[in-house]
Formats: C-alpha cells, structure tokens, sequence
C-alpha cells in the first residue's frame, strides 16, 4: 500500500515538474550585419539627420514636411542623439517635422513612436509659426515578442510621426519589414506615407 | 644703451623714408567711415528663465519631464531653440515674451541625465539657460 502511495506521490512530483519546465524561447529578432553595409553616411542635411541611414524618406502631409529614416547605430549608448534602449541592437530611427504654414495659437501634440501604440513625446502651448521645426531620435521601442510576432504573421513594423493642432492632425508612418537573414534580420520595403 | 640706439635707428630711417617718399608725418584723421551709424539707443538684454532647473523622471510618470519657461525681452517675438539631451530637438521662431508650457517623455532605459539648452536669439539677445533631467530605474 505504501510503495502504491509512494508512486503516486513520485508521479504526481514528476508530472508537476513537467508543467512547470519553461516554454521554449524564441529566438531574439537581431540585425544582420548586412542591413547596415549599405547606409550613406554623407548625407546630413538641415535637419541633423543621423548619418548611416538605411531607409525612409520625406513627405508633405499639408502645411507640414515629415522626414522618418532607419538608420544604423552599433552602439546607441553614447550622449546626445542616441537612446540606450532598441529592441533590434543597432537599429535606431529618426523623426523630423517642420511646418510651413500660417501661424497658429493652440497647444501643440506631437507623438513619435511605433504604432499602434501611438507614444506622446513633446507637448507645448503657444501654437505654431512659419519654420518651426522639430526632430527625435530613439532606438526601436517594439518589444521582441511583438516584432517575432510580425516576423511570423509577415506584417510590417510601423513608426509614426504624429502632430496634434487646433486646425486638425497631420503625420507621417514609416513601414518596413523584416525579412530573415542568416545571421539575423534585414530591414525591408522601407516605406514612409501620411497618416490614416 | 643699444637698445636706445637700436630704437633711435628706426625711427630715423621711418623718418627718412617718409620725407623722401613725400607723404610726410601720418595724420590722424577724424572723419566716419561710410556705413557707421550713430550709437543705438541701450537695449534691455533679452532673458529666458527656466522651471524647475532640475528633475527627475520615472515610470510611474513615463518617464515625463515638465517645464515652466519664461521669456523676457523688449522684442516683439524671439527664435526659441531647445535641445533635449536625448537628441531631440524643437526650433520655434516668433516666440512672444510670455511664459509657456513644455512636456518631453524620455526614451524608457537606464537612468541616466539628460543636459537641456533652452536658448533665444533676438533683440537684446541671444540668451540662454540649461537644466537637467535625471532618468531614474524606477
């Protein structure tokens, strides 16, 4: 009766070990080394753009010129326009606006990050003039279990760049897939359009 | 004494050569130049001041900095150029002397301390103060 207990009590450990083994990891989403051979590290122009940029563009969405570029960073910890934190090491993107428009009162909202998340990152009152211009820099904010999940469903990485006045909303999306590499991932169909 | 003598040299020979070159001994001339205008009226240095100088950021806020800035100047409106530490950046012409308001969310990762330049360029100008913003683990 005892050795009857006994195996009872064996089985049920070893099952209860076995519901709590921990679920295969996936695999972490990394940049192949290939992603950035191709960045153009010439270009910066007026808006201080980050050298090393792999793809992105500009667009005019009314009154206001938007800019979203990736761009290649081994090392995004260094001071000033670098954040510490991306989700894909060595990958970071860059957002500019700048508004050409009459001037406007109100406060201003803009957002910059991935979608949908849609993440505030400056506010300010006093409206809007001519030639007022703005930019960010950040590493991507997209966690590595959302980007393996785009990876397996084939659905792109969005960014967005949006800016919130009195007069209405205006911004831009940057979109590119990641598409598998031997030795990790390649940013691909890097695509920047105004917003829905 | 060589010195002297050394010094005397000189100015002989200047002397000399200025009688022989016929231009004689330098004038001091007392007319304005063309394109010189006459002293402008004092004009009171523009200011900016800055709300709180420094902080601190953490999660339970997302990581958001808040800032009281005032402009003081005898403009009519002042260029505004803001740095964040971070890289990001705001350029804001036609800034009226008044106070307003700013919000920046800082990137989520370790702590760490962003430098701020808020600075304006205009009459009485330019002015600039710096702040700073401590990113907290927590």
């Amino acid at each position: 009766m005892l050795r009857k207990i006994f195996r009872i009590l064996i089985f049920l450990f070893l099952s209860g070990c076995a519901t709590t083994s921990p679920p295969p990891t996936q695999p972490d989403v990394i940049l192949s080394e290939s992603a950035c051979t191709k960045g153009d590290a010439t270009i910066n122009d007026q808006y201080q753009s980050p050298p090393n940029r792999i793809g992105g563009g500009e667009i005019q969405s009314d009154a206001f010129h938007f800019q979203l570029w990736l761009y290649c960073d081994t090392d995004l910890t260094p001071p000033e326009y670098k954040n510490e934190q991306s989700s894909i090491k060595g990958l970071g993107i860059w957002g500019s606006w700048d508004y050409q428009g009459e001037a406007i009162g109100g406060s201003i909202d803009i957002a910059f990050g991935p979608v949908p998340a849609n993440m505030p990152t400056l506010s300010f009152d006093g409206g809007l003039t001519p030639k007022s211009s703005g930019a960010f820099h950040r590493g991507i904010e997209i966690s590595q279990d959302d980007l393996y999940q785009s990876v397996q469903t084939n659905q792109p990485v969005r960014y967005e760049i949006r800016i919130q006045t009195e007069q209405g909303i205006y911004g831009a999306t940057l979109s590119f897939m990641l598409q598998p590499a031997d030795d990790g991932y390649l940013p691909v169909g890097i695509e920047i359009q105004g917003i829905e | 004494m060589k010195t002297r003598i050394g010094r005397l040299v000189v100015s002989t020979a200047i002397a000399l050569s200025m009688l022989f070159s016929g231009r004689g001994p330098a004038r001091i001339k007392t007319t304005l130049a063309e394109g010189i205008r006459p002293p402008a009226p004092d004009v009171i240095p523009a200011e900016i001041g800055v709300s709180p100088i420094t902080q601190d950021v953490t999660s339970i806020d997302k990581w958001r900095a808040e800032w009281t800035v005032v402009i003081y100047g005898q403009g009519a409106s002042y260029t505004l150029y803001v740095t964040f530490g971070d890289g990001g950046y705001l350029n804001r012409p036609g800034v009226a002397p008044g106070t307003y308001y700013y919000t920046w969310y800082y990137d989520k990762a370790a702590p760490k301390t962003y430098n701020q330049t808020w600075r304006i360029i205009g009459t009485g100008g330019p002015a600039q103060v710096n702040s700073t913003v401590y990113r907290k683990n927590y």
